[in-house]
């Protein structure tokens, strides 16, 4: 239960992420990314993300952590995961310096961060039935 | 590697719930182990033989599968 309010959370923080930076893209203009107002607040989010995780982190330890089952289970799914992405990204980047190729990169690569999410949860149910 | 699990702990009367959390692990974790899909750490091999009091051997037996 723990292990999925986790990964739950894993996968918020990262769309969130995504979105974010997807949605603020547009709105700033290369001189407002100069802008010290910015700055602060990317820093203030940074920092404040890094202590929801640290007191996120701190909580799930207090309640208990899952078994070792589960985490040999995890610890593959996200082998399976890093290889999905490691993959595509080389050859998204194959293809990239073709000079033919003009690739929409950003949407590919949200959606390899998507594929790798999807084949780690995948993963991580195809061997809890298994196993 | 086969193991003898469930044996052991009908002959301690005590279920996979009881068992599991004796040894600090998940009752699916247990359950898994005597069905034979997943090959417990020797952490908790070692944990299962001091519950049950005996020998891990006892317990699991290791066959190398032939090639």
């Amino acid at each position: 239960m723990e292990s999925r309010q986790h990964r739950l959370l894993y996968l918020v923080v990262i769309v969130a992420g995504f979105v974010f930076g997807v949605g603020l893209e547009p709105v700033l203009d290369p001189l407002e990314r100069q802008n010290l107002a910015w700055i602060g607040l990317v820093a203030a989010m940074l920092v404040g993300g890094v202590a929801a995780c640290y007191w996120y982190k701190r909580k799930a330890r207090s309640i208990g952590g899952p078994d070792e089952r589960l985490q040999r289970i995890e610890l593959r799914a996200s082998r399976r995961s890093q290889r999905t992405l490691v993959a595509g990204v080389a050859v998204l980047a194959l293809i990239a310096v073709l000079p033919w190729a003009e690739l929409p990169v950003a949407v590919l690569l949200g959606a390899l961060l998507v594929a790798g999410i999807a084949v780690h949860e995948l993963s991580i149910e195809y061997d809890r039935r298994r196993m | 590697m086969d193991n003898s699990l469930k044996v052991w702990r009908a002959k301690a009367d005590v279920t996979q719930a009881e068992l599991a959390d004796a040894v600090d692990v998940s009752r699916q974790t247990i359950n898994a182990t005597e069905r034979g899909r997943y090959d417990p750490s020797l952490e908790l091999a070692f944990e299962l033989a001091r519950y049950f009091e005996c020998a891990i051997e006892d317990i699991f037996e290791y066959e190398p599968s032939e090639e």
